[in-house]
């Protein structure tokens, strides 16, 4: 009883020193996944002994949670750049979801799989991140149509889906090595031809769309 | 003995077999393929459940004859996207309609059981979905030299019109979005082309 509770008070001793090896234990995950997890392996890859883990976390389950939470609240300073008004209206997206997408390539589909499966309450909060962003994104495109930067009749959700697949295509790392493409490559890609076009100004579309 | 004449039945009349198999889609989109009862299909085609087994010898040969069918007349969208006869844009447009029409007559029928319950036919389709990509990098490859296109990454390019397809497979995301296939297309393909900005702004990377 004793020792329990002083080991509870060291848990809150050190704030920095807990968020320190929360990104750590990130890092660990990205690597490694969280599937067959063993603290002992990871303490040792890590090179922090088990009991200074244990003064900060009280399970497995914590220590994911913690390192999971730390990447989201990282990521969502997407946010604030997405809602700077200072920026000129395509520039917000474009800095705004290049940081988001340079930093969600690190979290592989593998990962949040797993995570699915293993940790189904650590998933949710993922997954009401995820429809978060979908729907930050998409108010991103009512105002811009509203406010006349967009095309007027295009689709605020078909337009925030098409984001979330190019996400996913992130995500699943596999498809970017295999035709060896950088993040930010892909990045400017998806900017350039979802807000300009895939057609040279200079060519005129007007009159090649064919009639409905 | 009897086995040998019914393959002979089986393999002469191919005509036969594609117009039930076609007249018989709609049915499919109503029951799915999970459980096929071969009386219902029996009677909605107006022929007797023998004479169905004379032509087909499983379930499992139904659902593949059906997806290779289908397939056949899916290939065509190359044909387009490569007739010369079109203008540049008007390829791309044509052909891509008609493969994602075509296509959205499988995802009716099935995808997700597919890949579950016959998962050699479910092979088929996305060796089909990879030879489909090719064709479009070989397309925007061309609009790239030709100068029709900026110069971005073709690869990309085709793998992001496939990852539009699977959502347009997403019947619920489109029912609840009060979309129809050709009103995604449509806005898929004038993004794609001309990009969502409203009077084009000069574009600059840093």
């Amino acid at each position: 009883m004793m020792g329990r509770k002083s080991t509870e008070r060291d848990r809150y001793k050190d704030r920095e020193i807990k968020e320190k090896h929360t990104v750590r234990f990130m890092v660990y995950f990205q690597n490694n996944g969280v599937e067959n997890f063993s603290m002992s392996k990871m303490a040792k890859d890590l090179g922090i002994s088990k009991t200074t883990i244990y003064n900060h976390f009280s399970s497995k389950e914590e220590i994911i949670e913690a390192a999971i939470t730390y990447k989201l609240n990282v990521i969502s300073e997407y946010q604030t750049v997405l809602e700077n008004i200072t920026l000129p209206y395509t520039e917000r997206y474009r800095k705004a979801m290049l940081f988001f997408c340079v930093q969600i390539f690190d979290v592989s589909n593998k990962l949040l799989l797993q995570i699915k499966e293993s940790y189904p309450k650590i998933w949710i909060k993922v997954a009401i991140f995820q429809k978060n962003v979908m729907l930050d994104l998409k108010s991103y495109y009512e105002i811009g149509i509203e406010i006349g930067v967009f095309k007027s009749d295009t689709n605020p959700v078909l337009l925030s889906v098409d984001d979330q697949k190019f996400f996913d295509l992130l995500s699943n790392q596999a498809v970017l090595k295999e035709n060896n493409i950088e993040v930010l490559e892909a990045f400017n890609h998806h900017y350039r031809v979802k807000f300009n076009g895939l057609l040279d100004p200079s060519f005129e579309i007007l009159n090649q769309i064919p009639k409905q | 003995m009897g086995r040998k004449s019914l393959n002979k039945t089986r393999s002469s009349d191919l005509e036969k077999r594609k117009k039930w198999i076609n007249n018989a889609m709609p049915y499919f989109q109503e029951y799915g393929i999970r459980e096929i009862n071969m009386e219902k299909m029996a009677e909605y085609l107006g022929i007797s459940k023998g004479t169905i087994y004379n032509h087909f010898s499983s379930k499992g040969e139904i659902v593949e004859f059906a997806v290779r069918l289908k397939m056949d007349s899916i290939k065509d969208f190359h044909k387009i996207l490569f007739d010369y006869q079109l203008g540049f844009v008007e390829r791309y447009y044509k052909a891509i309609q008609y493969y994602t029409q075509q296509l959205y007559d499988i995802s009716l029928l099935i995808i997700d059981d597919l890949k579950e319950l016959y998962p050699e036919v479910w092979i088929l389709i996305s060796n089909f979905q990879d030879a489909a990509m090719k064709g479009l990098v070989r397309y925007y490859e061309e609009g790239m030299a030709s100068g029709n296109f900026v110069k971005v990454n073709p690869k990309l390019l085709a793998r992001e019109d496939r990852l539009f397809f699977e959502l347009l497979f997403n019947q619920k995301f489109l029912i609840k979005n009060n979309l129809t296939i050709s009103k995604a297309f449509n806005d898929h393909f004038k993004i794609k082309f001309n990009g969502l900005i409203e009077s084009k702004i000069p574009f600059e990377l840093e």
